[in-house]
């Protein structure tokens, strides 16, 4: 009896981690529209007013936090409660200071929304901002729920779920830095 | 107040009915952000209520709603590692707040998909009200008749023909098809459900925001000059699809998963297959138009000129139907495995040519992304329709399958033509139709002549009523049993479903001649020479209306009143009907152990399952 209910729980667990990455995959389609959709409208035109060195700035921020976000998840597997909720509450540093950066970068209206590349650029970095935003309240929500969940190492789903979501979103800021900023 | 039943057993908390709760959270959202933005980005004027303030008050909304049904204590609560005060009712009220049993969310998404087909329904009687006279004479402006036609297709398209069968059917059966428990994504199920009534109540609502005149399809350049009512289309069309995409999302999980000992997948229920086939799709191209009417939603509110008419109207319309066509084999597949899911069982003979029966429905799936073209030859040089012209007759192809299977299971069976039996009939019969007048569509020189015409309104009417809905009340009267534990009145079903086939017929076999005949669809108004046709269809048309309501009325009936239906009435061969009617809460005491397929009939069959013993029904 307890060794069926060993392996219900491997599979279960098997099958949360298929379905997340499943959820993952699904989210890369709505960036291919978005790039397409640069591509039809403004081919690989990049403005000469776009600051390189400030999105590089931003991008390098993301790294860096997705570098706290996944030592986290390393931490938790060695059952280091404490460095898994200090690399996660960096992790969350990091990201709101790359925010801040994405507003700054904004405010400054380098990029005119009115022109072709500026409201594709706007469009794409928005929503990659939104997946951010979303990224940081579960990242919160998970630091928040470490103290009371009692992660270790055989129990970390949600905290695994939350990085891989990080990285994921991290990611796509990354190739939008890319795809909008040099190419 | 009503009460639902608390996490502790020692005392019962009070709280606000779920919906009610939902309602007034929604309510106080939507003030807020408003009041926000309108506070924060005064436009000209300073009108309290703005296309932007309105569009983040209903993000707002929305996300009240979802909490104040019960998202709250099922979702976010636990997020933060905190214990809800209340759990999830186990009465009657579980229906009306966030349930996470399969089977309470699969009878909540049917309950949703009716009420939006009367309602979307409701709406078609008013617009063949119009189309009764050749001059306007019900509706006062052509652009409250093109919004009717838009709420109607849209409220159709993507809570009823794309949810019924998925998240109605497709959360119920799926996991008693396969011998599981439970669904592994059971909190998002649960969540997707009440995204629903979001949806349609915002679809719905949208002409009061301003008439809008795209159909369900957004077409540009026409939403960008419309009134703000297109504004609500977007977001309604957003709930909706998100819906669909969280449901498909926890259902391959589950059938990847969760399927029992046993259970492989070439012995996978055909009802399963077709459910598997079709939230891939969902998966695919349902994000594709959410990010495509999020664009569309960006060139309103900043405004932008992304797919006006200064920017590529092309490309929203490329972006449109590469999820447009699709879109029809998500609502029609599942019907095609319902037919092969019946018939065997009403003709208690073996399967015929399962494997391709399976490919035809994967095929179809592979093949559908290749063909939205076709809805485009006008816009569109020669050279260019040729591949898309040729992989429409194509899909045919698998498409014959589903028919070939059907067919050689009843070729000298002994078909019991019950209700569903007979509907499920009906449906090939119907989809038949729609399916060769298809493909007279892919071919240019037939698209080009009878292109906007009410002859494409009648073939896309014949593949969605005729085959999936046809298929979905089949279905209904099939699982009845199965879900309440009653039967129907087999005269009244069969009466009622000869009803409608008839009316079906008469009003949309009509509709393929006016089209011919030259009429336009998109207009309230015609020449008088098309006039004794559209009566014709009208009344038709309202005896159809009358004869679905007539259908639920009966179900409805059945399902309380009905007498009490046997363990297995029809001696189907599938996993549900080895437990109680209705299901306990984890449907099985003992995990099934299946030792063969599903569909094989007559005296050499096997047993299906190992531990038959272990898994007799008890009666609830």
């Amino acid at each position: 009896m307890q060794e069926e209910a060993a392996l219900d729980a491997e599979r279960h667990s098997a099958a949360l981690q298929w379905g997340f990455r499943l959820f993952l995959m699904v989210q890369v389609i709505p960036f291919v529209v978005l790039f397409t959709v640069r591509y039809e409208l403004d081919g690989y035109y990049v403005a000469p007013t776009v600051n390189q060195w400030l999105g590089g700035a931003s991008a390098l921020l993301m790294l860096i936090s997705i570098w706290y976000a996944v030592s986290s998840l390393s931490a938790i597997r060695q059952d280091d409660l404490i460095a898994m909720q200090h690399r996660m509450k960096s992790a969350i540093g990091v990201g709101l200071l790359y925010m801040a950066l994405i507003i700054y970068e904004w405010s400054q209206r380098s990029i005119p929304v009115g022109t072709r590349y500026g409201e594709n650029f706007y469009t794409t970095l928005g929503v990659s901002a939104f997946y951010t935003v979303a990224g940081l309240f579960v990242l919160v929500a998970i630091a928040v729920r470490s103290g009371r969940a009692h992660f270790n190492r055989h129990n970390y789903w949600d905290a695994q779920a939350a990085t891989w979501y990080w990285v994921f979103q991290g990611l796509t800021a990354v190739v939008a830095y890319i795809y909008f900023y040099w190419i | 107040m009503a009460q639902n039943v608390v996490a502790t057993n020692t005392h019962k908390v009070r709280v606000m009915p779920p919906m009610l709760r939902g309602f007034l959270w929604a309510g106080i959202a939507f003030l807020l952000l408003n009041s926000i933005t309108a506070a924060i980005r005064p436009d000209v004027g300073h009108p309290f209520f703005t296309e932007v303030s309105i569009t983040i008050g209903w993000v707002g909304a929305v996300i009240g709603w979802l909490l104040g049904v019960g998202a709250y204590e099922g979702m976010v609560l636990p997020l933060f590692g905190v214990t809800p005060r209340v759990g999830e009712a186990t009465d009657w009220r579980r229906y009306f707040a966030f349930a996470t049993d399969h089977k309470v969310v699969g009878i909540q998404y049917l309950t949703s998909s009716g009420c939006a087909f009367i309602l979307a329904g409701g709406i078609a009687m008013t617009m063949r009200i119009e189309l009764a006279s050749s001059t306007m004479y019900f509706f006062h402006y052509s652009d409250q008749y093109l919004s009717a036609v838009g709420v109607h297709g849209a409220i159709m398209m993507f809570s009823v023909a794309t949810v019924a069968l998925v998240g109605g059917l497709g959360n119920y059966m799926v996991p008693l098809m396969i011998g599981a428990k439970t669904s592994v994504f059971s909190k998002l199920s649960g969540l997707g459900q009440w995204l629903i009534p979001a949806g349609v109540l915002t679809l719905a609502f949208s002409p009061i925001l301003g008439y809008w005149t795209t159909g369900w399809r957004g077409y540009e350049p026409l939403g960008s000059q419309d009134a703000s009512g297109i504004i609500f289309y977007y977001l309604g069309v957003a709930a909706l699809t998100m819906s669909s995409v969280i449901v498909s999302l926890n259902l391959v999980v589950t059938i990847v998963f969760n399927r029992a000992p046993g259970v492989t997948w070439a012995r996978l229920p055909m009802f399963v297959w077709g459910i598997l086939t079709v939230s891939i799709l969902n998966l695919i191209w349902l994000p594709e138009i959410q990010m495509t009417f999020i664009l569309q939603l960006l060139d309103r509110l900043v405004p932008l000129n992304l797919f006006n008419a200064a920017g590529s109207v092309l490309t929203q319309l490329e972006l449109f139907w590469l999820f447009g066509h699709p879109e029809v084999y998500i609502v029609v597949v599942p019907a095609f495995a319902l037919w092969n899911e019946i018939i065997p069982v009403m003709a208690q003979k073996s399967l015929f040519a399962r494997s391709w029966a399976v490919i035809g429905l994967i095929f179809v799936m592979m093949l559908s992304g290749l063909v939205w073209a076709h809805h485009m030859f006008t816009n569109m040089r020669n050279s260019e329709m040729f591949p898309f012209s040729f992989f429409t007759e194509m899909i045919s192809i698998p498409t014959g399958f589903a028919f070939m299977a059907a067919i050689g299971t009843l070729w000298k069976s002994r078909y019991r033509l019950t209700t569903p039996g007979l509907l499920i009939l009906m449906s090939i019969f119907n989809f038949l139709h729609g399916g060769v007048t298809g493909v007279f569509l892919a071919d240019p020189p037939v698209n080009l002549q009878v292109h906007d015409t009410m002859f494409v309104v009648a073939h896309f009417h014949y593949t969605i009523i005729g085959g999936m809905v046809f298929s979905w009340i089949a279905a209904m009267y099939y699982w009845l049993p199965k879900m309440s534990g009653r039967m129907y009145n087999e005269f009244w079903g069969k009466f009622l479903s000869i009803w409608i086939f008839i009316a079906f017929n008469t009003a949309f076999s009509t509709m393929f001649l006016v089209g011919l005949e030259g009429m336009n669809r998109w207009v309230p108004t015609y020449p008088p020479y098309l006039h004794p046709l559209n009566l014709i269809i009208s009344i038709a048309a309202w005896t159809l209306g009358v004869g679905f309501v007539l259908h639920a009325v009966h179900i409805v009936w059945a399902w309380k009143k009905g007498p009490r239906a046997p363990e297995n009435p029809w001696n189907g061969h599938t996993l549900e009907w080895l437990t109680s009617s209705p299901p306990p809460q984890h449907n099985f005491d003992v995990t099934p152990e299946v030792i063969d397929g599903f569909y094989n009939y007559g005296d050499d069959a096997d047993p299906i399952v190992a531990n038959l013993s272990e898994l007799k029904p008890k009666q609830t």
